[in-house]
């Protein structure tokens, strides 16, 4: 995916991500504010009607309380006039209808008064039929008689309506109960002040319930539903329950509706109040969708700005990689339109001085192959000039056997030969310490042992015992004779490092050398048996060396080959190979193991020490030998299996390279 | 009193003959060595009263060989003293101070002076 496209689509989420977190926040904390709202509003229409209809009933049993006193005066008169033929006919009887009947035309609440005498039994009413109907039982005559009673909401047939009976007694001035005044509410003015709408919106009513499920108000989706219809919901059953709360549930229609439900338990009813929820939530839809379109605009926003801003971004960093694009195919760009003062504007910057500085050194490696380029043209006509040169010579000097090449490769051969003597100064600068304390104890050793010997020798308790004398003296003896080998073999190493060793090179002739090597040796091998052979090959010319020298190698050669064989034979042989003599020093010795093949030729390496004591070794002979064919140009090296023998092999060349050897040092 | 017994250990045959010569004749039992290996090997049955050890042995030097003898605990408690053709440097005297060597002597030696010093020793 592209960078941009990573960009853009980041920033999308992210403020996706946010916005709809804030828009969920908002919305559940203002659907719950909004609920909370209307339950205060549902409460405090419902509290406000329950008012209303304590403040009606209590009117209205107030208006009866006054007329009861207004009636009591004639009541009593009533009572205690006796005797007239009949009721209708008592002045004070007639007197108290007549109040009633305006009391009635005046209040259109009350739809009948009715008088109870102590005896529970009806004795006057506005209805004539009612007259002399025993209510001893109900609740409004027992109560009545102590004090106001308001009965409860009921049904009447007889006027086909609901109704509500208030009593309150009838007390003469010294508060004898004389009868019970009861008069009957009709309840539709009760239903009208419930069902009246207020602040309620729409769909809001308020109802009243009695303990039997039974509405006791015309509701406003069922119009005469008062004492008619029976509600089962929730709130009906929490409400009868005796509990008063707020609850979302389903209303009689099966609607979701907000309820508030309070027990009025003075008048045994339920009082409801509720709303639709579609209604009460009106604002939260519209609030919901206006919340969305916010969400939409902000989204669209924030895409269009990610866009924009990532395309902003990665054009830099595309400039940036087609300027690496165009470095990769040489073309050189060394400014870069990226101004976003950023860090990309920075990579920008280290971009463009990489690429300088990438120039420069492409320049320089450029000069430096154009100079090695003409100093290879240079040196090529040199070789060439020298081959020519060689060339000429060859075809004027008829000696000179080797062709151009050769003479090419025994340049280099010195060259290389040059180059390891310079290795091997440093090394021996470097173990020079190591050498001056190895050389000490060297000498130190034997003259310790002459030392020592030497006092014993002058004690005269040893210096009688023949035989131990003549083995100390025996000892210093060897002892003096080592020392002597020593030092000499020392100074030829010191001079040889010195380069004080002067060669006088002549030409040699090998096989009357080696023979001398052989005579010089004879003695000693056939002492211990050992056949001591010299083998020149016919084609071996003279060799341009230094007789004394090469005498020296040799005997040093063939002494080690003789001290370390005991038996079988010791043979020189001597062949030419191209422009040198092949030289083998082989025995049938004790052989020497392939891990000491280079140590041997180190100063004071002895692989033995003891064996070499035994033979007058003094560690030395090998280095001398290596050092002095080195210095004749030539090489040495071994080869060897323990307990069968050792070959080494010598390559000198015939003639030396001194001139060219000394102009190439 | 027990003949005191005392382990020579040198590379150089003629020093070993020498110094055991010089020693017998003053009473001393004399075991020679020619290498630290041999020596560490009958150090596994001998219990020398001293060890004359040369420092300047190949293979193993007399260095290592002292080392070798005070990691061992049968033989740490050992007195060793060193022949030696080199003089020590301060470096070098430390160094012989922590492996417990009681002296050094120098080659060439005088035969009278190494007595008295394997006398001091064995004191």
């Amino acid at each position: 995916m592209k960078l941009g496209i990573k960009l853009s689509l980041i920033f999308i989420i992210l403020s996706f991500v946010v916005a709809l977190v804030m828009s969920i926040t908002f919305f559940i904390q203002s659907s719950s504010a909004i609920e909370s709202r209307i339950e205060n509003q549902l409460e405090s229409i419902n509290l406000l009607k329950q008012n209303h209809l304590d403040t009606y009933i209590l009117g209205e049993q107030l208006d009866l309380e006054i007329l009861a006193r207004d009636i009591s005066e004639d009541y009593k008169l009533m009572l205690d006039s006796s005797g007239f033929y009949s009721m209708e006919l008592n002045p004070y009887h007639k007197n108290i209808l007549e109040k009633l009947s305006l009391h009635s035309e005046f209040d259109k609440n009350f739809i009948e008064f009715f008088i109870i005498d102590k005896q529970g039994m009806v004795f006057m009413s506005t209805i004539k039929s009612e007259v002399g109907k025993i209510k001893e039982n109900k609740d409004y005559f027992i109560k009545g008689k102590n004090s106001s009673f308001i009965g409860y909401f009921d049904y009447n047939p007889y006027f086909q309506l609901p109704t509500l009976i208030i009593s309150v007694p009838i007390k003469d001035d010294k508060e004898n109960l004389l009868g019970i005044l009861a008069g009957r509410l009709n309840l539709k003015e009760i239903s009208n002040l419930i069902t009246k709408r207020e602040g309620l919106g729409e769909t809001g009513e308020t109802l009243l319930v009695n303990e039997f499920n039974l509405v006791l108000t015309d509701l406003k989706y069922f119009p005469d539903a008062a004492f008619k219809k029976k509600i089962f919901t929730d709130a009906t059953k929490n409400c009868l329950d005796g509990k008063s709360g707020f609850i979302q549930s389903k209303d009689y229609r099966d609607v979701n509706v907000f309820v508030y439900y309070l027990w009025v338990p003075d008048r045994n009813v339920c009082l409801i109040t509720k709303i639709d929820e579609s209604e009460a939530l009106k604002d939260l839809t519209r609030l919901s969708y206006i919340m969305a379109i916010i969400f939409s605009v902000i989204i669209i926003v924030v895409s269009i700005i990610s866009l924009v801003l990532a395309k902003k971004i990665t054009s830099s960093i595309i400039k940036l990689k087609n300027a690496a694009l165009d470095l990769s195919q040489g073309k050189w760009k060394t400014r870069l339109n990226i101004h976003t003062k950023d860090e990309i504007e920075n990579l920008a910057k280290t971009f463009v001085e990489m690429t300088k500085t990438l120039k420069k050194s492409r320049k320089q490696l450029e000069s430096y192959s154009k100079s090695l380029e003409s100093k290879v043209r240079q040196r090529t006509k040199q070789f060439e000039d020298k081959a020519k040169e060689a060339e000429d010579s060859k075809k004027a000097t008829l000696n000179i056997m080797e062709d151009v090449e050769e003479t090419n490769n025994k340049l280099k051969e010195t060259e290389r030969l040059l180059r390891i003597n310079l290795r091997e100064m440093k090394k021996l600068d470097k173990q020079k310490g190591e050498f001056i304390s190895i050389t000490s104890h060297e000498l130190k050793t034997p003259i310790t042992s002459i030392k020592g010997f030497v006092q014993l020798l002058s004690d005269p308790k040893i210096g009688k015992k023949s035989q131990k004398r003549k083995k100390y003296l025996g000892i210093v003896y060897r002892e003096v004779i080592r020392l002597n080998i020593l030092i000499s073999d020392i100074l030829d190493l010191s001079r040889l490092d010195l380069k004080t060793v002067k060669f006088n090179y002549e030409k040699v002739d090998l096989k009357e050398l080696l023979d001398t090597v052989r005579k010089e040796n004879e003695l000693k091998a056939n002492k211990k048996k050992i056949q001591l052979i010299v083998e020149v090959d016919k084609t071996v010319p003279k060799i341009e060396n230094d007789r004394t020298r090469l005498l020296q190698v040799f005997t040093n050669l063939v002494v080690n080959a003789i001290n370390y064989t005991q038996k079988g034979y010791v043979k020189i042989t001597a062949n030419k190979e191209k422009s040198n003599v092949h030289f083998i020093v082989e025995d049938t010795g004790i052989g020497i193991s392939k891990q000491y093949f280079e140590k041997i030729f180190e100063r004071f390496y002895q692989v033995d020490s003891s064996l070499t004591r035994e033979i007058g070794g003094t560690g030395l002979g090998l280095a001398i030998t290596k050092e002095l064919i080195t210095k004749m140009q030539g090489s040495i090296k071994v080869e060897s299996i323990v307990g069968k023998g050792t070959k080494f092999h010598v390559l000198l060349p015939i003639k030396q390279k001194e001139d060219d050897f000394k102009k190439k040092a | 009193m027990a003949k005191k017994k005392i382990m020579l250990v040198d590379d150089e045959q003629n020093i070993l003959e020498l110094v055991s010569e010089l020693l017998m004749n003053e009473g001393y039992d004399v075991i020679t060595t020619g290498s630290g290996r041999e020596a560490l090997e009958k150090l596994k049955t001998a219990k020398p009263d001293l060890i004359l050890l040369d420092m300047m042995m190949p293979n193993m030097s007399g260095r290592q060989v002292c080392e070798a003898i005070r990691k061992n605990s049968k033989t740490k408690n050992l007195r060793i003293a060193f022949l030696t053709v080199a003089k020590f440097s301060e470096a070098g005297k430390e160094k012989l101070n922590e492996l417990k060597v009681l002296d050094y002597i120098t080659k060439p030696f005088d035969n009278a002076d190494l007595l008295e010093r394997v006398k001091k020793m064995l004191k």
